[in-house]
C-alpha cells in the first residue's frame, strides 16, 4: 500500500461546539477528533492508525483564544502554540506555559499546532509509532525494553510494561502550574485537574489521556495560584528545535527573600505522564534557593530512576535539571 | 446442665488451612486484578497481579513438597476405587467429588502459575532481565491464551467452591477449614471412621 498519501475517511466540519459534540458522540471511537493534524497525519499517512471518520475542530470560534478566568486563565483547546508563547496575558501571568509554548517543535508547526493537539498528542516511541504490534498498540509485547531495544527516548519512572514518555513540552508546563482540564461530551462538562489527565500504561495502557470516545478537550483553566511567580522551564533535546525532548523541567516557585516558600517541580519525557516531584519539593520548602539546594533536590528528583539499557544518561540529565531550576540557572 | 465435650477429630493441620487461605487470598486478588480493568475499573494492576501470582506459586511449591515427602499423597488422587461410592460406599478422607475439585484446581492453578512465570520474562518484573524474544510471537500467544484458560477455569472453579462451602449440610468442611476439626459424628455421617482413604 502506498505510504505518505492520505487515506480515505469521512471529513466532518462543525462549525459549533454543540454540534461536534453531537457527531463524537454519535461516532464514538470511529471519530477522530482532529485540531491542526500535526500528530494525526502522521499516523494517518503511515497508515499505521486508521479512522473511517474525521472531526476536524479547527472551524469551531469557540474553542480559540485566551481569557481571564477567576483571576487565571482559560485558553482554548484550538488556540495555537504560537499564541500562547506571544500571548501579553499568558506572558505576563504565566510566562513558563509560555516559555514552554516557544520550545515545541519548530515555528511552522506552533504556528499551526493547536494547545489541545499538543497536550493529547500520541507518544513517540518509534516501535509504536512504526506500526508493531505491541501492548500500546493494542499487542502482547514491548520491544523498546529488551536485551536490544533502542530506548534512549524512553522512560525512567513508572514504566508498566510500556516504556514510552510523554511528548508534550507543555503538559508539563500545564501540570506545574496546577491547571485543569474542561472537557465535554454529551453528558455534559467535567473539570480534570492536569495532574490527572494523563494516564500511565499501569492505568491504561492504550492511551495517553483520560479523554473517552466522544469526550472534546474544549479548553485548559490555569488557576490564579502561580500567576506572576518565579518560573523555570528548559528542555534539553538533540537538536534545538523541531525536536523532542529528551529530558525537560517546568517549574514555578514562591521565594520569599531568598528561601522558597512553595513550588511545583515538573520533568518531562521521563515517564508517560508528567512528572511531578512532589518529594522535592516538600524537602526543598523552607530552603534558600541556591545551589546547594539545587544539588541536594537533584539528588533526592532522581531516587528510585529505573533506566533502561540506553538511556541512563537521563538520570544525570534530570539531576542537572533539577539543580538548575531550583538555582536559577 | 452440663455439656457434654465435642469429640472432635482434626482434619487439617495448620499449616495446611494456612495453606489454602494464602491461596485463596491470592487468587481472589489475582482475578480481581487481571479482571476487574477488563470491565473498565482502571487501576496499576500490573505489580499487585505479579506479586500475588509470586506468593500463590510459593505457596504451591511448598504445598507439593509437603504433599509429597510429609503426607499421603494418594489419599487426594482420585483412583477407581472411588467409584464404589456410587454403590453407597462411605468415602476415606476426601470423598471422589473434593478429589475431582482438587485436581480441577490442581490443573487451573498449576496451568496459571506456570504460565504466569514464564509471561514474567516479558512483562517486566525484578526477577528477568526483560526479553520477549526467549519465545516467538506465537508461543506467547499461546502461553497468553493457557494463561487466561486456566484463569477461567479457576473463575468457574471458585464458584462451585465457595457455593458447595456454604451450604448447611457442608458447614463442617468449612469449619475444618478455619479451624481445623470437625466432630467424629460429622465425620462418620460422610467419611470412613479412622481412615484417611486408599492409601
Amino acid at each position: 500500500m502506498p505510504k505518505d498519501m492520505m487515506p480515505h475517511f469521512d471529513l466532518y466540519q462543525p462549525d459549533s461546539l454543540d454540534a461536534a459534540v453531537d457527531l463524537a458522540a454519535r461516532l464514538g471511537p470511529d471519530g477522530w477528533l482532529l485540531g491542526a493534524g500535526q500528530d494525526s497525519y502522521d499516523w494517518f499517512k503511515n497508515r499505521t492508525k486508521r479512522t473511517p471518520a474525521v472531526i476536524e475542530l479547527a472551524g469551531i470560534a469557540a474553542l480559540k483564544g485566551v481569557r481571564e478566568h477567576e483571576g487565571g486563565l482559560e485558553i482554548g483547546a484550538l488556540t495555537t502554540l504560537t499564541e500562547i508563547e506571544n500571548d501579553p496575558l499568558v506572558q505576563a501571568k504565566f510566562q513558563l506555559l509560555a516559555q514552554a509554548a516557544g520550545r515545541v517543535a519548530s515555528p511552522q508547526i506552533r504556528n499551526a499546532g493547536t494547545f489541545g493537539g499538543n497536550l493529547c498528542q500520541d507518544t513517540r516511541c518509534w516501535y509504536y509509532r512504526y506500526g508493531v504490534d505491541c501492548y500500546r498498540a493494542g499487542g502482547n509485547m514491548c520491544y523498546a525494553d529488551t536485551p536490544e531495544g533502542q530506548n534512549r527516548e524512553h522512560a525512567i519512572f513508572g514504566a508498566s510494561r510500556c516504556v514510552a514518555v510523554q511528548p508534550s513540552d507543555t503538559a508539563n508546563a500545564v501540570v506545574a502550574l496546577e491547571g485543569s482540564m474542561v472537557i465535554r461530551s454529551a453528558k455534559g462538562e467535567r473539570i480534570v485537574p492536569a495532574s490527572e489527565f494523563f494516564v500511565g500504561p499501569a492505568l491504561n495502557i492504550k492511551r495517553m489521556t483520560v479523554l473517552e470516545p466522544g469526550e472534546i478537550l474544549v479548553a485548559v483553566r490555569i488557576p490564579a495560584k502561580w500567576a506572576g511567580a518565579t518560573f523555570y522551564f528548559e528542555k534539553v533535546a538533540d537538536r534545538a528545535v523541531w525536536d523532542f525532548a529528551l529530558v525537560s523541567i517546568a517549574a514555578a516557585f514562591r521565594v520569599d527573600g531568598e528561601r522558597i516558600t512553595e513550588s511545583s517541580l515538573v520533568c518531562g519525557a521521563v515517564e508517560c505522564v508528567p512528572h511531578r516531584l512532589k518529594a522535592v519539593e516538600a524537602a526543598i520548602k523552607g530552603s534558600p534557593k541556591n545551589d546547594e539546594t539545587g544539588e541536594r533536590a537533584g539528588k533526592l528528583a532522581v531516587s528510585g530512576a529505573t533506566p533502561l539499557n540506553f538511556n541512563h544518561f537521563k538520570i544525570p540529565l534530570m539531576e542537572n535539571l533539577v539543580r538548575r531550576a531550583i538555582r536559577g540557572a | 446442665m452440663a455439656t457434654e465435650p465435642l469429640d472432635k477429630v482434626q482434619r487439617h493441620a495448620g499449616i495446611d488451612r494456612l495453606f489454602h487461605w494464602v491461596t485463596a487470598a491470592t487468587m481472589v486478588v489475582l482475578l480481581a486484578t487481571s479482571l476487574l480493568p477488563i470491565i473498565g475499573i482502571r487501576f496499576a494492576w500490573v505489580d499487585l497481579h505479579w506479586m500475588a501470582g509470586v506468593l500463590l506459586t510459593v505457596a504451591i511449591v511448598l504445598h507439593i513438597v509437603r504433599a509429597t515427602f510429609w503426607q499421603q499423597l494418594m489419599v487426594i488422587v482420585p483412583r477407581p476405587a472411588d467409584l464404589a461410592e456410587f454403590s453407597g460406599a462411605r468415602p476415606g478422607k476426601y470423598s471422589l467429588p473434593q478429589k475431582l475439585m482438587h485436581l480441577a484446581w490442581a490443573l487451573a492453578v498449576v496451568a496459571a502459575a506456570v504460565t504466569g512465570v514464564l509471561l514474567m520474562i516479558k512483562a517486566g518484573t525484578p526477577f528477568f532481565v526483560r526479553n520477549p524474544y526467549v519465545f516467538t510471537l506465537g508461543t506467547w500467544g499461546y502461553l497468553t491464551l493457557l494463561h487466561d484458560l486456566a484463569a477461567l477455569l479457576s473463575v468457574f472453579l471458585i464458584m462451585v467452591h465457595v457455593y458447595f462451602g456454604l451450604l448447611p449440610e457442608k458447614r463442617a468442611y468449612l469449619r475444618s477449614m478455619a479451624k481445623g476439626w470437625m466432630t467424629r459424628a460429622e465425620l462418620r455421617a460422610h467419611h470412613r471412621d479412622g481412615e484417611r482413604g486408599p492409601p
